[in-house]
């Protein structure tokens, strides 16, 4: 067995290496393919990251006006106890608005005096919110409508903005992995049908002598299949290096908290196995498809 | 081991290749088959391969039925005939060793058993001292031994030669004749197709004639 597997493999590899040009050049589209496929996959996730991360920020704050009554602030605060969904209430005051904006900007002391003689800053409650029930848009529009209330800032344009977002992301990275492994399909299904070719008179012998269709077919599985791997693994390789030095530099580089990368690690599973599948399908199934054709002898 | 019954072909062209083919040819023995071109030599025996199938009418050979026969089932069936073709067919970058050898390790045989077999088969057709050389090396007439050796190695009960002589000179081609008979002693079925009048008429043996898909004539004895 050992022998005769020896002269099998040996066969597969004098076959790469004679068709070494067009193996080079599918491994090259392959990698690239999977290589767009991987950057979606990541764009995705980031997408996604970022999408959860303003999510479950699920705070509001209610501006109050200046002119508010006593009455209408008490019933906008049993509005509030009311809300079950509310977990948290924090009253501040104009004093406090101004106190806080002072210490966020440590700058021209002369600038805040006049600010403390004429205070436009309003007063507001800040409520947070049950982080398991996503709409919070019914209580903003509650609270929109009481008297006494300014405006209300809460981040839900920002939300439908990234989940939209992030659907078409989703969706167009989805068309983008079918249609690269269509791609890719059509790649290696050239390179064995090149492969193929170069053994012509091989295989009409062999089918001559009485080898089965499986005996001939499976050097040539192999091959596409060893291509797809290898292209895999460079694929996997390249997108390791153009993350970490790359994306998340670009990433990083806004500075801001909530864009910050996800790490390649949570995603690797993700990227690795579409990888080696399409590499498995794409080099297994091309080469079946282009080796049909020469066994109908 | 050959039986051909009310064989007809019509390829998908329209073409009548085979009109109502009925043959028999037993074990052990030597047959020519003759006949202008078009009459439809190859396409008979492309039906002894499995190559085509008839359009009506039954083939059996060495035991499978090749009307009922599953295309799984194709390969065992041309492990029993050697076919030798008038181009040769020899792997070029492969040497005459190699060349034989392939043919058995394709069928899965054992490395033992071909380290044994090839240099005895190569013996029998007087190759011995050209294994290490490559096709290009040897003239037409041993190429076509190789091809020969080929057809042999894997002990099939029939060879099949398709114009075995057509490119070797005279002496070249009683050469191969001469092999041929050879093996035919040893017990093998062994018939070829030729437009060669001399060789039929040299070699005393059964001659079927084909015309136009037609048998025209079976006769014993080519004189
Ligand atoms: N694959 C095919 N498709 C259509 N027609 C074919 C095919 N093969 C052979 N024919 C036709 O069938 C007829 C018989 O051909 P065949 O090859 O059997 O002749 P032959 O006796 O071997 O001739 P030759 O002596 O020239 O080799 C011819 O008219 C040929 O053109
Ligand atoms: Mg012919």
């Amino acid at each position: 067995m050992g022998e005769r597997l020896s002269y099998f493999l040996k066969d597969v590899f004098k076959s790469i290496w004679r068709n070494r040009m067009m193996a080079l050049a599918s491994l090259f589209v392959l990698v690239s393919c999977m290589l767009i496929m991987g950057t979606s996959v990541i764009i995705s996730f980031n997408i996604n990251a970022v999408a959860e991360k303003i999510e479950n920020q699920n705070e509001i704050v209610i501006f109050l006006r200046d002119d508010i009554t006593q009455a209408e602030l008490t019933d906008l605060e049993r509005s509030i106890e009311r809300d079950s969904r509310i977990t948290k209430s924090i009253y501040f005051s104009k004093e406090q608005a101004l106190q806080e904006y002072i210490e966020q900007q440590d700058g021209d002391e002369y600038l805040y005096e006049s600010l403390k003689e004429d205070n436009v800053l309003p007063a507001s409650f800040r409520l947070s919110f049950d982080n398991s029930d996503g709409k919070i848009s019914d209580s903003v529009s509650t609270f929109e409508k009481m008297a006494g209330v300014e405006k209300i800032r809460f981040n839900k344009d920002l939300v439908d903005k990234v989940d939209n977002f992030s659907k078409i992301i989703n969706f167009v990275g989805i068309w983008l992995i079918i249609v690269l492994a269509i791609v890719s399909l059509f790649i290696i299904q050239n390179t064995i049908k090149i492969a193929l070719f170069t053994r012509k008179k091989e295989i009409n012998i062999m089918k001559y002598v009485g080898a089965t269709d499986s005996f001939i077919q499976a050097p040539f599985v192999l091959e596409g299949v060893l291509i797809g791997i290898v292209s895999s693994a460079v694929a996997f390789g390249i997108q390791y290096i153009l993350y970490q030095k790359v994306i998340s530099g670009i990433l990083d580089s806004f500075g801001i908290d909530l864009i910050s990368a996800v790490p390649f690690s949570e995603m690797q599973l993700y990227i690795l196995v579409p990888f080696a599948l399409t590499g498995l399908i794409v080099g297994g199934i091309g080469s079946l498809m282009s080796i049909r054709k020469y066994l109908q002898v | 081991m050959i039986e051909l019954r009310d064989v007809h072909k019509v390829y998908s062209n329209g073409t009548n290749a085979l009109k109502g083919i009925d043959i028999n040819i037993d074990q052990g023995e030597f047959l020519f088959i003759v006949g202008p071109s078009g009459a439809g030599k190859s396409t008979f025996t492309k039906l002894l391969l499995r190559e085509e199938t008839p359009s009506s009418g039954s083939v059996m050979v060495n035991g499978y039925n090749l009307v009922k026969m599953r295309r799984s089932k194709i390969p065992y069936l041309r492990r029993t005939i050697g076919v030798v073709f008038q181009d040769f067919r020899l792997i070029d970058n492969k040497t005459i060793y190699e060349n034989v050898a392939f043919a058995m390790r394709v069928i899965g045989a054992s490395p033992k058993n071909i380290r044994k077999r090839v240099p005895y088969v190569l013996g029998l057709v007087g190759l011995a001292s050209k294994a290490k050389s490559f096709p290009r090396e040897i003239s037409g007439g041993e190429q076509q031994r190789v091809a020969l050796a080929r057809a042999l190695v894997n002990n099939p009960a029939i060879i099949i030669a398709d114009e075995p002589t057509g490119n070797v000179d005279p002496q070249m081609s009683r050469e191969i004749m001469d092999l041929l008979c050879e093996i035919n002693k040893r017990g093998t079925t062994v018939l070829v197709v030729t437009h060669d009048h001399d060789i039929v008429q040299e070699y005393d043996k059964r001659v079927i004639t084909i015309k136009d898909g037609v048998i025209v004539s079976d006769k014993e004895g080519g004189k």
